[in-house]
């Protein structure tokens, strides 16, 4: 059976992009998507997917805040997937501290639509992974 | 994948074009239009759009001056500044910045040079008017904000009590951790009790479950044993971790300051053991890394350790060690997966932190400035290892003197390529050659580069319309050789017309030497690149002269006309019967001459089909070639549908009317042109709605209608046509009052107007010098009258058709094909000529008989369904003399019924040739002048076909019947 992903980003081509990266495996479907943690957490209560992936930079509610909220609600599966996700960012640390399964980095710089080619692979992974783990 | 990133710069290409076509009208109307909340709020989130799209494609500059505006926007929209022309002119500032931002990008793939004088005057505006304080925080600070507008999910009046009774019973179970429970056991778990079943009813799952793990450790009486005091402390720190999310949420506090004091206290026995260990596992890796031996493998088990210890140590309200751990943690997990390098600079700063973790495990108080430097560190190890070789190579690049337009794009690798050559020696050097001025020598230079030199980069160069490159190469060769190669290549210079050599500090020019001057003039100077913005050949978007495209459409269209007649003569009867005639006489040509006719007139029939076979896929080709030709400048109505609506709110708003918009099939496409003329005489419509149509709200009232009107804007995509509805639930027109004006205006007389339907009397708004209110309007009675609507939009070969009920409301219907060049149209024979009749006011076509015929009034007339509708021979309206004249005479009469805003008449022709997609000319000035011909159409063969106009040809048969008007339906 396919598990369901729910991707959380404020940018449309964000979402496009993780979104056709997700489901190059046959496995993941993207279930919904929403622009802010807001309506991320609505998403969350009406499709109850197996993970989500979250963006931390968003406006009207933020990834950490959303995070938060989650938190409070139950054991959701959490990838944080973001431009200040990148190692050692205090954003990083707090969003594993929150409960986050993992962190990935959106890569900067000019080459970033290499998220596709070099990151896809590692966010397929991260999922994967998190659905083995309790 | 790479076909993905493409399609995402196109779309980030459309969409950033709409949010700053958005925006500018916006704000160039400040200072004369009235800006509305609504336009306040479209800025700032088309700004925050603008934002966003930057950053999803890493635009770090372009993202920060989005960012900025969008700033201002916010204070705007919060009320705390004002929109004024100063800080219009600065957005309209940024914006240009933004343009510019966006189309370097789009030509480079990469961020072009920010502005910084601009950022910098953005951000001490936004300083000035109101400063970052609440903004900073804006974003993610709910607290700020009613509980109702959280969306958490548990209802927030519920929420906001459950956290009362957390301040309540927190402190209680600080108890938990002390020596001895004594008298306070029942106490404790009462207050356990109401905690646990408040979480569950709220459904807080993981609090719920944190206070039912504390009654099941809850002793009897005493104190907690060892375990359950571990484990107390666990849930603890995770209860007091929620309850202090709680109290943000709700903004009430939850009383977690004793339940936190009492969770200090003690630290785990093991811990600075547990520390210890860690630390050894370090020295480990550090000792394997300083020996060349790979370990990213052995750091999974470190990490985790490091975040269960940082875990008890947040629990236990050490932060400052807390936060040391987690950051090791994660920075070891992200080496773990390869994502960081580890070098001994890493790991020697991850002990750093570790030891300082195990002083604070030992009873020492870490200092707070001294973490946050030893965190920076590891960032300024994380920054610099991870991106040191490309910097380095930037450092080298930099100080070349190579051209800026082909630094620009050079990418990281390519950086690194050069870096690597220079530093092993090797030479740069960039060339400019136009290979397609003669191809040998193109070829030997192609040939030459992929062999005898490393290219690393090329972009595209024009001159003269003529494209050609300049490349950047490294050889281990001197500059001489490389010169003396390039001469023997093309001795006379005719395609490589500039080499130079690209030395540490000095650019040495190797071609053209004098020797070459005059051959290489063209080639001279930096301009000899410039306007070729978009290099590298990896173009999103293609910026196109809409006349290229134009012609583009025309020749597919001619191609595809030329086809249908191809095919046409190739099917043709005359064939047919050629070949019967042939087989006719088959048996007795063979007889008399001894060869096989019948199988010499099979071949032939053979290979017409054949012939005819090829044209069907040619016809197919072509048909997608024009789909993808007219996909070109085909655009969504979206951007035309906002201008409306925003144009009809801000007359309602001036007028004190109230009006609710409902937009439907904005995403419908229709051609460009067609938009771009359509703007300006819908938007007079969609005001007039507004001004004529919509009543004051308490004469809405009164009439017993919401106070708030309705207009919807719709449109709709039915085969090559769109369907534009404006329609408003208000007076509606008042066939009366339009017939008294029109006589009034002298438009028609009193008899006409009278014999005239109330439908056909509406009509009469679309006549030129007519206007309804008595008194005009600054709005819509600026002298622009229904007729210029009407004019623009037949010119783009559309009608408009009026649908109106007094007191209900009036709805008016825009047809328009979908491009303004393509047209489908019914091909009739009239006076000996072929013409075309457009095929959307074509209501039907069919074969009469001359008993059909009656004659009503003087007037020649069918019966369809019931109504009367006049016949009209074709070629007789068009002034051509001919034997058609009376209909009732001829047998057999093929009637085309045209029909015109609801003017009905039959045309009678002489011959029908069915349907054929034309593409329309403009007019000859002379041919437009010929009342009932709307345009022309080059056909096959060359010759042109005129294509008839309904409207024109309505007018023509109520002349040739003056007075008497036409059958209507």
């Amino acid at each position: 059976m396919s598990k369901n992903v729910v991707v959380i980003d404020d940018s449309f081509i964000m979402r496009a992009l993780i979104k056709e990266i997700v489901e190059s495996d046959a496995e993941l479907k993207v279930v919904a998507e929403a622009e802010n943690g807001k309506q991320g957490l609505q998403m969350v209560r009406e499709h109850k997917p197996d993970i989500i992936l979250l963006d931390i930079e968003m406006p009207e509610m933020n990834g950490l805040e959303m995070l938060k909220r989650l938190m409070l609600m139950g054991k959701s599966k959490v990838i944080v997937i973001s431009s200040v996700g990148q190692a050692g960012s205090d954003q990083a640390v707090e969003a594993r501290r929150l409960g986050a399964l993992d962190v990935i980095a959106k890569p900067s710089g000019a080459m970033s639509l290499d998220l596709a080619e070099k990151r896809g692979h590692e966010i397929v992974t991260a999922i994967r992974k998190s659905l083995v783990m309790g | 994948m790479s076909e993905f990133v493409e399609t995402l710069w196109r779309e980030f290409a459309v969409e950033t074009e709409e949010h700053l076509h958005l925006i500018e009208p916006i704000l160039a109307g400040v200072g004369h239009d009235a800006v509305s909340a609504t336009d306040v709020d479209q800025l700032f989130r088309s700004f925050h759009s603008l934002k966003g799209l930057a950053r999803a494609m890493d635009l770090r500059g372009t993202e920060n001056i989005a960012h900025q505006a969008e700033n201002i926007l916010g204070l705007v929209r919060d009320g705390r500044a004002p929109l004024d022309s100063d800080i219009a002119g600065l957005l309209l500032q940024a914006v240009d910045a933004l343009s510019a931002g966006r189309d370097f990008a789009i030509a480079n793939r990469a961020d072009g040079p920010a502005p910084d004088a601009l950022l910098s005057v953005l951000a001490k505006v936004f300083e000035k008017l109101g400063g970052p304080e609440g903004a900073g925080a804006g974003a993610g600070a709910p607290a700020a904000k009613p509980p109702a507008d959280d969306d958490f999910g548990p209802d927030p009046e519920l929420l906001g009590f459950y956290v009362e009774g957390m301040a309540d019973n927190l402190p209680v179970l600080a108890a938990l951790l002390s020596a001895d429970l004594g008298d306070r056991r029942a106490e404790v778990a009462d207050a356990i009790e109401v905690l646990a079943h408040g979480a569950d009813m709220l459904e807080l799952g993981p609090l719920a479950e944190a206070f039912a793990g504390l009654a099941a450790v809850l002793p009897d009486a005493g104190a907690l044993d060892a375990a359950g005091r571990a484990t107390a402390t666990d849930l603890l720190g995770q209860i007091r971790d929620q309850a202090e999310i709680l109290a943000e949420i709700t903004g009430v506090d939850a009383g977690v300051a004793p339940l936190a004091a009492a969770l200090t206290a003690p630290l785990e026995d093991d811990l600075p053991q547990s520390l210890d260990a860690c630390l050894g596992t370090l020295d480990d890796l550090l000792a394997d890394v300083d020996a060349g031996t790979p370990v990213h493998r052995n750091l999974d088990g470190l990490w985790a350790e490091t975040e269960r210890l940082g875990r008890d140590l947040d629990n236990v309200a050490a932060p400052l060690a807390a936060s040391l751990l987690l950051l090791v943690s994660d920075v070891l997990r992200r080496a773990a997966r390869e994502e960081v390098e580890v070098s001994p600079a890493l790991l020697r700063s991850a002990r750093d932190m570790l030891r300082a973790a195990r002083e604070r495990a030992l009873g020492t108080d870490l200092d707070a400035a001294w973490c946050e430097s030893r965190r920076q560190h590891l960032r300024e190890i994380l920054a610099g290892k991870e991106e040191d070789h490309v910097r380095q190579a930037w450092k080298i690049i930099d100080a070349l003197p190579i051209r800026p337009e082909l630094k620009e794009i050079l990418l990281p690798q390519q950086l690194e390529q050069i870096a690597t050559a220079l530093s092993e020696g090797a030479y740069l050097y960039a060339v400019t050659v136009f290979p397609n001025r003669d191809g040998e020598i193109g070829g030997r230079f192609v040939l030459w580069l992929q062999k005898d030199v490393r290219a690393v980069s090329n972009r595209t160069v024009f001159e003269d319309d003529e494209s050609g490159f300049e490349f950047l190469f490294t050889s281990d060769r001197e500059p001489r050789p490389i010169k003396e190669a390039l001469d023997a290549l093309d001795p006379a210079g005719r395609c490589v017309v500039e080499a130079s050599y690209i030395g540490v500090d000095s650019e040495q020019r190797l071609l053209p030497d004098e020797s070459r001057q005059a051959a290489a003039q063209v080639g001279q100077g930096d301009g000899a690149g410039a306007g070729s913005g978009a290099g590298g050949g990896n173009e999103a978007v293609l910026r196109v002269r809409a006349s290229t495209v134009q012609s583009l459409i025309n020749e597919v269209g001619e191609m595809i006309t030329a086809m249908a007649a191809l095919h046409g003569l190739v099917t043709s009867p005359q064939i047919d019967e050629a070949l019967a005639g042939l087989l006719a006489n088959a048996k007795r040509c063979d007889a008399e001459t001894g060869t096989d006719i019948r199988r010499l007139v099979h071949a032939l029939s053979d290979g017409r089909r054949a012939v005819s076979g090829v044209g069907i896929d040619l016809q197919g080709g072509l048909r997608r070639l024009q789909d993808t030709a007219l996909e070109l400048r085909v655009v969504p109505l979206d951007q035309l549908f906002n201008r409306l609506s925003r144009g009809i709110r801000d007359l309602a708003g001036q007028q004190g009317k109230q009006v609710r918009m409902v937009l439907e099939g904005r995403e419908v496409r229709i051609d460009k042109t067609i938009v771009e003329s359509l703007s300006d005489p819908m938007l007079h419509m969609a005001r007039n709605s507004v001004d004529h149509g919509i009543e004051p709200p308490e004469d809405r009232v009164a009439a017993g209608k919401p106070e708030r009107a309705l207009v919807r804007i719709s449109a709709i995509h039915r085969g090559s046509e769109v369907r534009i509805e404006v329609a408003d639930d208000g007076r509606g027109l008042n066939a009366e009052r339009i017939r008294a004006t029109a006589i009034k205006r002298g438009i028609v007389s009193e008899a006409d107007a009278a014999a005239l339907s109330d439908a056909d009397a509406a009509r009469l708004i679309f006549r030129p010098g007519f206007s309804t209110v008595e008194q005009v309007t600054e709005t819509s009675g600026r002298g622009v009258g229904m007729d210029v609507v009407l004019t623009a939009v037949q010119r783009l070969g559309g009608d408009i058709d009026i649908r109106t009920r007094a007191g209900q409301g009036t709805t008016f219907i825009l047809r328009l094909p979908v491009s303004a060049a393509l047209q489908t149209a019914v091909i009739v024979e009239a006076g000996g000529q072929s013409m075309a009749i457009p095929d959307r006011s074509v209501q039907e076509v069919l074969q009469a008989t001359a008993a059909d015929v009656r004659e009503i009034g003087g007037r020649h007339c069918i019966t369809l369904r019931g109504t009367p509708v006049a016949v009209f021979p074709l070629g007789g309206l068009l002034g051509r003399p001919g034997l058609w004249g009376d209909p009732s005479a001829s047998a057999r009469l093929p009637l085309v019924v045209v029909d015109s805003g609801g003017d009905r008449i039959a045309l009678q022709v002489e011959r029908l040739h069915g349907r054929r997609e034309l593409y329309l000319k403009d007019l000859h000035p002379a041919l437009g002048a010929i009342p009932g011909v709307g345009g022309a159409s080059i056909q096959g063969d060359g010759t042109v076909m005129l294509v008839l106009d309904a409207e024109g040809l309505v007018r023509l048969a109520r002349a040739s019947h003056a007075g008497a008007g036409v059958a209507g339906t």
